[in-house]
């Protein structure tokens, strides 16, 4: 779809570590957990990701105790480190679902990085469906994994 | 609703016309003129602005006067708005994380 002003916009920070760090703490999960859900009444409860294109994270958020009221699952359609990376979103609580693409772009700037992210708003349909395959295949791997090592 | 309105306003001439609308009230003809749209065209469009609820359209005698809904932007903004704190807050987290560690 067209990105216009009214259905996007663009946030940038520049941070004093190397892209490398930065990339790390988007693809972690010990280090995603930390930084994803910044309201201090609120906590992340679960936190699993997949680094690699094709894969994505999985969060449970919400306010304390329980943490869990809400869920963000998203796919990395673009998995290029440490430079870039395209999330499709999906968040879903009790009656809302929403679908956005954020891309996120890690530039050295000195011994530090400057990181350029647009946000946009998209339809639902398509890529609801591309997040649910992101994520069947996400989980069949782990659950692969768990099964060698039993 | 706000998938609705992202699907209407995802389109450039549905953008255009919303446009034209803020600046006030027109005919399906008036939209049409400016454009190399035919007016079945633009009354399509129009259709689908009607359907996301930005826009209204009213019979008066032979012309249809078209206007934009007075809340017709609020969930978009209102989309914006809580997108931008969300992840201006995540970015700024981010900050700290990568200043503690």
């Amino acid at each position: 779809m067209t990105a216009t002003p009214l259905l996007s916009f663009d946030l940038e920070r520049t941070y004093p570590a190397p892209p490398e760090r930065v990339w790390t703490a988007f693809t972690d999960a010990d280090l995603l957990r930390r930084w994803a859900c910044p309201d201090p009444t609120w906590y992340v409860s679960s936190c699993e990701v997949d680094p690699r294109e094709g894969g994505g994270y999985r969060l449970l958020f919400g306010p304390r105790p329980a943490g869990d009221a809400y869920t963000e699952a998203a796919t990395f359609a673009v998995f290029e480190p440490v430079e870039r990376l395209v999330l499709d979103v999906l968040t879903t609580a009790d009656g809302v679902s929403e679908t956005t693409r954020c891309t996120v772009l890690l530039l050295p700037e000195g011994t530090g990085t400057r990181l350029e992210l647009t946000v946009e708003g998209i339809e639902d349909g398509e890529t609801a469906e591309h997040l649910r395959t992101g994520w069947t295949l996400c989980l069949e791997g782990i659950a692969t994994e768990l099964g060698t090592e039993t | 609703m706000v998938h609705h309105q992202f699907a209407a306003l995802g389109d450039p001439t549905r953008l255009a016309i919303v446009e034209r609308l803020a600046r006030g009230p027109a005919s399906a003809g008036d939209l049409a003129s400016p454009t190399t749209l035919s007016l079945p065209a633009v009354l399509k469009h129009l259709r689908v602005l009607e359907d996301a609820g930005l826009v209204t359209t009213v019979k008066r005698g032979r012309v249809r006067e078209c206007r934009l809904c007075d809340d017709a932007l609020v969930a978009v903004a209102e989309w914006t708005a809580r997108q931008q704190a969300l992840w201006s807050a995540r970015l700024d987290a981010l900050g700290t994380l990568l200043e503690e560690t």
